[in-house]
């Protein structure tokens, strides 16, 4: 088991391996990025970005066919776009088309091309395609008022490859999470489902990477509640919801995250703890487990 | 010192009060005289009819934001004061000196408090709701614990209130839910009441009526309840534009409420009757508006005369906004009169025969402030008081203070930039700001008093001493500046009487030259005082003006300054809110900044089914705390920090202040003794925390030289949580899907799902495996005797005539059923391990379904096209013979993996491709694999394959009737007419098909239903990523060359020949013989690595020895 104690001065916002698993990317509250190599239990601190004037909330890897490339999100309204050469980092692109901090950043799956999805306090949500020939082409509209917390990218179905969409999640503050499809006529993204069901600020919205039955989409909120959003494949596209469990949780919820197929979501809350949830063959939400420090 | 309300001067007049400070509740003296405001430094106490007077400041530096401060309303407990302090209570009595005020801590919540309130009759009865759900009634005469209390278990609650009807009945609020709870019933609560569809923020019994609450909401509703008709639907609804923070009753009139917004709603405060809005859109009856951030909370001052014979009662609005003013508003009569309150009525009393002649002028309450220290203590603690608050003054600026009050006018900061200052008030603290060495060691605006210390340049009659300290009292008359004040200088050995009185004089002149202008004269007898020589005759209006224009400009630029600093400290130090400030704080900008709490705690799955968490430390257990006891101020060692801090940090408090919370104990604890004498420290020490940190981002020694070595505040830890997720790599790692029948690879991964303990997984392959049992015995006792533990090589001896192939067909335990049961019940546990495996190994090629000498589930598509296209094309230089005995001589070496190849077969083959006499080996072309291993083993077996499932194909082609496979005639043509007999003994058993209906359908009824083909090809892809992510490659090439069958492939599958050959990028560019790029099949010389197109090197090589590059290697010579 790795742990690393200390690694920041500051709370820690998000923690991300990556593809290999083999580097851990830190982002906290002292306005760094740390990049630990990690094998087997033992880890090594290689890189401290700096870059930011605000804390860091969110890293998200790129896949590694576009090489070694991390993206921060920070209050400061910026996204940055770091890269790894010959084992050196170097922040080679900024992104700041918001006004306000940018919450949640997350790179498309990697059959898009290089694409980032930014969602900002600003209450917009920004897509931005960096294209080979190293330009950028944001698309940045209006997602929910006030602010939008979390955005995630749907997986893509390998099946339809011919028909392709992009389709992410946001949720914001106006305790609504909502599905966006790209409309390549307009070249924008349209609405495509409200989720409605939370009483408070969506913090974390998660799609889960698999598609094996349905799609599933996990909502954390402020309300202290998680929903587990299901589509049946039915083709009417309709989104059931399920509260993960009936009783409020302790506290307020943060995030969300679906293990790789889509087995096992960790939530994790104001209480410092992180509770472990699976699906039971009856389509019902039991407790897997829960981590302590 | 006005000794009564009536003597107020504020009272009914407009006040903005500036206290620069982090205050985040506000509460009224009962006498409505001194406003108390909290915040993380302390409370102060203002005495709002004297808001030039420096209020008293009461440290209790927290690093939480105070969530509420109550006054007590009962004239018993005058100077009680309530205030929160994360999960504790701090009850302060004003009455004692502000180091030893603290009365009681209650501290038995685990979670910060949300909310306090006295009981409406009871003294010592108050409540305390809190984030961990419990709601806590107190009893001041017993505080260790609290004497009810009134759980909800689930959510924080939010607000607690009294009823003022009924002692035993109290309200508290929970998300979007509120109870009712009566002290004599315990736990159980009377009524709940699902109020909102959004948090409740407000809860506020009516005065008047026993039953009757208001609740407002997130919801962006004011609803008013009366529990005792209904808890189903509310009597009256209000729907705002804005989520309501606040809605109470008035305290006057009939049927009013007060509603403050969240946010939005012009930072204004509402008063709207709930019978007009009721069900529709608020109609506000009186707007109070003019902040210019969201309203932090609202409070009526209130003031009513003695025995009166008329309803005299008057009210002030005092709000506390964001934007850190303290507000008083004028009320007029049209407030009074739209909310329904008829003042001057005659009461009519039926009680008290003779009324009491009064004196309207008198208040029936005590109307002292508490703003003041309290001298009544003894003379020790009295010294030990002044000592300490020499060092509070040198921290809290009077100065600053003054500057912030404005008397009369709504609009602060106006009067900068008018030439003259407004009064005494301002005057002091533009000229204060503009002479930052000279000391004001008093100012009593009210009194007009002022103690000035500073250094002139009186030289006077001594020479050699340049500066000479001077202390003057001034006194202002209340006409001033009409009138001139008075000035006494202090003597001391320093200042000659000469001098004194040469100074008296022309201070004198100074002061009387301004008063007959009624000119504000300060600054000017400072500067006098400090020795300037002033030519007063020179003096316009416009010139004595100027003066004080300038500094107002100065001023005004360096309290900007000095704000955005402020704001910047407070960036740096909150960049967070609690949960009771949640969504309203704002940015520089006023902005509405709308960052949610940051998240201290999180965990991501890795890919390897790892769980990534990082945490909120909690701190070491041996730790000293800053504590708070009756003594003032104790520094105590104290173990259970831990948890006190971690819930705070839970709380969502702000995690920066946190930290520095910690280094601040730390400071503490070294300074400890000598505390009193840091004033600056303690005044600067946020501040300069902030801009330490700011200055040097990263890991800073210094910094952590102030804290402890033990404490940690972050943890990042990987957990192995692979037990719960379906897929397991250590199976991948074993699992085989190639190579053997898909019977033998069914058993042998069942023996590694057990070997690794997974005995429910290896219980399916076993079935699987009976499932795909597909050679059948064919002599009479031995037909429906399946073999499971046949080696592979066996059924190959049994692969004649007799033979039998076995299908499920559309038995239940074929595709119909069972198969379809065991996807779905993989699909319910999300195992796409399973999926794909299974999916991979039940594969069925249809173009070998009848060749028992090849794996059923082998995708690979036989290379016909490619034979016959070389037949045609390319022209064999060298002998084919040798080649073929070389390659399956390989092949055999390779016979654990490569069990359908024989040499029997190669002989045969090769024996008929000589008599073909056309034939070219297709490995002419690829010589260079020859060298790889285990290519060549692939390719000699696709080779086999292709010539085995050749062998067959017109057997298929006669036996099946939907399936088509075009052939060429050369095909046909070429295998001997041996074979036919094998398609006769099939056909008789077409015949009997009615009857063994084992074999009916069998082409149609594949394991694996072609319906849901695309569904088994994403459980691959699925699959083969996760194998990619785990480090294994080639296992993720073997199950995704099931989604890549002959079935899919394009008519082109050359390319399928051209893997292994693929030469670094650089090389691959262009043909040597044609010039052109170079996309598919490449021929490369493996000694002078120059390339070709396969269809080029076919040309060049037809007459050609030297290579097309002009090298001179002989390519073809030197390859084999």
């Amino acid at each position: 088991m790795v742990t690393i104690g200390d690694a920041h001065d500051d709370l820690i916002h998000d923690a991300v391996l990556d593809y290999y698993g083999k580097r851990l990317a830190t982002c906290s509250s002292d306005k760094t990025i740390k990049i630990f190599e990690v094998d087997g239990d033992k880890h090594t601190l290689v890189e401290t970005l700096r870059g930011h004037d605000g804390p860091v909330w969110q890293v998200s890897w790129a896949h590694p066919k576009f090489g070694i490339i991390l993206a921060s999100a920070s209050y400061d309204g910026k996204v940055l776009i770091w890269q790894e050469q010959n084992g050196q980092w170097s922040n080679i692109a900024e992104h700041a088309v918001h006004q306000s901090s940018v919450n949640s950043v997350s790179w498309a799956p990697h059959e898009f091309g290089a694409v980032l999805l930014c969602a900002s306090s600003d209450g917009t949500v920004s897509v931005v395609d960096f294209k080979d020939d190293g330009t950028t082409s944001p698309i940045v509209f209006k997602a929910h008022e006030i602010g939008v917390n979390a955005a995630s990218w749907a997986p893509v179905d390998t099946n339809k490859k011919d028909q392709q969409v992009r389709r992410f999640v946001t949720g914001g503050c106006d305790d609504l999470a909502k599905i966006w499809r790209f409309d390549a006529q307009a070249n924008t993204y349209i609405q495509e489902a409200i989720l409605e069901g939370h009483t408070d600020w969506v913090r974390d919205v998660a799609w889960s990477p698999s598609l094996l039955l349905r799609s599933y989409i996990a909502t954390a909120s402020q309300d202290h509640s998680v929903i587990v959003w299901t589509q049946k494949s039915d083709g009417s596209g309709a989104w059931e919801k399920q509260l993960l469990q009936a009783e409020k949780f302790p506290d307020v919820v943060w995030r969300a995250s679906w293990s790789l197929s889509g087995n096992v979501l960790a939530i994790s809350g104001g209480d410092n703890k992180i509770t472990l949830w699976k699906e039971n063959l009856k389509g019902a939400w039991e407790s897997a487990g829960e981590v302590e420090q | 010192m006005s000794r009564s309300p009536y003597d107020s001067m504020t009272f009914g007049n407009t006040l903005s009060l500036r206290v620069d400070s982090a205050v985040s509740a506000i509460s009224l003296s009962p006498n409505g005289r001194d406003a108390v405001l909290a915040g993380r430094k302390g409370l102060y106490v203002v005495d709002m009819d004297d808001p030039f007077s420096a209020p008293r400041w009461i440290q209790h530096a927290t690093s939480w934001e105070v969530a509420d401060v109550q006054w007590s309303r009962h004239a018993a407990k005058p100077s009680w004061v309530v205030s929160t302090s994360n999960q504790k209570a701090m009850v302060w009595n004003l009455a004692r000196s502000s180091s030893r005020a603290l009365e009681h801590v209650l501290h038995r919540h685990v979670r910060a408090i949300t909310d306090i309130n006295f009981h409406p009759t009871d003294p010592e009865i108050l409540a305390t709701c809190s984030v961990d759900t419990f709601t806590f009634v107190w009893d001041m005469r017993a505080p260790r614990k609290p004497c009810h209390l009134f759980p909800d278990w689930r959510t924080a609650a939010t607000q607690v209130k009294w009823s003022y009807a009924d002692p035993h009945v109290l309200a508290s609020s929970h998300e979007n839910y509120f109870y009712i709870w009566d002290t004599r019933k315990g736990a159980k609560p009377l009524h709940t009441v699902q109020a909102h569809t959004a948090k409740i923020n407000g809860l506020d019994f009516s005065k008047t009526s026993a039953s009757q609450l208001i609740s407002c909401s997130n919801d962006m509703t004011v609803k008013i309840w009366d529990y005792e008709t209904s808890i189903e639907k509310p009597a009256h609804v209000i729907r705002t534009e804005f989520p309501v923070a606040r809605a109470r009753y008035l305290p006057f009139g009939d049927d009013g409420c007060g509603i403050l917004p969240l946010s939005g709603g012009s930072n204004a405060v509402y008063i709207a009757n709930y019978r007009d809005s009721a069900d529709a859109a608020m109609k506000p009856t009186y707007v109070f508006k003019g902040h210019s951030m969201p309203v932090r909370d609202f409070l009526w001052r209130e003031r009513y005369a003695a025995y009166p014979a008329t309803d005299d009662r008057e009210f002030q609005l005092v709000t506390w906004a964001k934007d850190r003013d303290l507000r008083l508003w004028k009320t007029n009569d049209e407030l009074y009169a739209r909310t329904g309150l008829v003042r001057n009525n005659t009461f009519v009393d039926l009680f008290d025969e003779n009324p009491h002649p009064h004196d309207p002028k008198e208040a029936p309450y005590s109307y002292d402030t508490f703003s003041v220290e309290p001298s009544t203590e003894g003379v020790f603690r009295n010294r030990k008081y002044l000592f300490v608050s020499k060092g509070s003054a040198n921290k809290f600026s009077h100065l600053d203070w003054i500057s912030g009050v404005r008397i009369g006018s709504g609009n602060a900061g106006t009067n900068f930039f008018d030439h003259q200052p407004a009064n005494l008030g301002e005057e002091v603290s533009l000229v204060g700001h503009k002479f930052p060495k000279i000391r004001f060691e008093k100012i009593s605006v009210s009194t007009g008093r002022l103690v000035v210390s500073l250094n002139g340049a009186w030289s006077g009659l001594d020479e050699e001493s340049d500066l000479l300290f001077i202390r003057v009292e001034i006194d202002f008359p209340p006409e001033y500046p009409a009138l001139s004040p008075r000035f006494a200088v202090e003597q001391s050995h320093e200042l000659s009487a000469a001098v004194q009185h040469e100074m008296a004089l022309e201070l004198a002149r100074v002061a009387d030259t301004y008063a007959e202008r009624s000119r504000f004269s300060l600054e000017a007898c400072l500067r006098c005082l400090m020795g300037e020589k002033l030519n007063l005759e020179e003096f316009t209006d416009d010139e004595l003006a100027m003066g004080v224009l300038e500094d107002a400009y100065d001023y005004a630029a360096s309290s900007a300054v000095s704000d955005e600093e402020e704001e910047d400290d407070e960036e740096e130090l909150v960049p967070l809110v609690s949960i009771t400030a949640r969504g309203t704080r704002s940015a520089p900008t006023g902005r509405f900044d709308s960052t949610p709490v940051p998240k201290g705690c999180g965990a991501v799955w890795t890919r390897d089914g790892g769980l990534l968490c990082f945490f909120v430390s909690k701190v070491s257990k041996e730790k000293n705390v800053l504590k708070f006891d009756s003594q003032g101020f104790g520094i105590k060692a104290k173990g259970a920090l831990a948890n006190l801090l971690t819930d705070s940090l839970s709380s969502a408090s702000s995690a920066s202040s946190d930290s520095f919370d910690e280094d601040w104990n730390d400071i503490l604890v070294k300074d400890g003794p000598k505390r009193a004498l840091m004033p600056g420290l303690w005044n600067r020490g946020l501040k300069d925390y902030g801009d330490f940190r700011s200055k040097r981002p990263g890991s800073l020694p210094t910094e952590r030289s102030l804290g402890t070595t033990t404490s940690s505040k972050n943890t990042v830890r990987i957990f192995d949580y692979s037990h719960l997720i379906p897929d397991k790599i250590a199976l991948a790692r074993e699992y085989r899907i190639l190579g053997d029948s898909p019977e033998v690879l069914a058993r042998y991964n069942a023996e590694v799902a057990r070997a690794h303990g997974f005995l429910d997984i290896a219980d399916c392959w076993r079935v699987v495996a009976v499932l795909l049992t597909k050679d059948v015995d064919n002599t009479p006792d031995g037909l429906l005797n399946l073999h499971p533990n046949k080696a592979f090589p066996e059924i190959l001896k049994h692969a004649h005539p007799d033979s039998l192939r076995f299908f499920w067909g559309g038995h239940p335990f074929g595709r119909n059923w069972l198969v379809r049961e065991i996807f779905r019940y993989y699909e319910r546990l999300g195992n796409v391990q399973m999926l794909a495996m299974l999916s991979c190994v039940l594969y069925e090629n249809a173009e070998t379904i009848f060749d028992p000498s090849i794996p059923i589930s082998v995708p690979f598509k036989k290379p016909v096209s490619l034979l016959v296209e070389r037949t045609t094309v390319v022209a064999v230089k060298a002998t084919p013979a040798p080649r073929f005995n070389s390659l399956s001589g390989s092949v055999s070496s390779y016979a654990s993996s490569v069990k359908s190849g024989s040499p029997e077969r190669f002989s045969r083959s090769r024996k008929h491709i000589s008599s073909a006499q056309s034939f070219v080996d297709p490995f002419a072309l690829f010589s260079p694999i020859k060298k790889e291993g285990i290519t060549s083993v692939l390719m000699g077996r696709t080779m086999s394959d292709s010539h085995a499932r050749d062998g067959h194909s017109s057997h298929r082609n006669d036996s099946r009737h939907d399936l088509h496979i075009p052939k060429t005639a050369s095909e046909t043509s070429r295998w001997p007419e041996k074979k036919r007999s094998v398609v006769h003994t099939v056909l008789i058993q077409m015949l009997n098909e009615t009857v063994l209906d084992v074999y009916d359908t069998m082409y149609i009824s594949n394991l694996l239903d072609a319906k849901y083909e695309d569904r088994y090809t994403y459980y691959r892809e699925e699959y083969s990523d996760l194998l990619y992510a785990w480090g294994l490659p080639s296992s993720r090439v073997q199950v995704l060359k099931f989604n890549y069958t002959s079935a899919m492939a394009s008519s082109d599958d050359t390319h399928k020949c051209g893997i292994g050959l693929v030469a670094p990028l650089a090389k691959l560019q262009d043909c040597h013989y044609c010039g052109l790029r170079i996309r598919k099949s490449v021929f490369v010389c493996n000694v002078c690595e120059h390339v070709l197109h396969a269809s080029c090197a076919t040309e060049w090589w037809d007459g050609e020895r030297e290579c097309p590059s002009g090298c001179g290697c002989l390519c073809l010579e030197k390859m084999l």
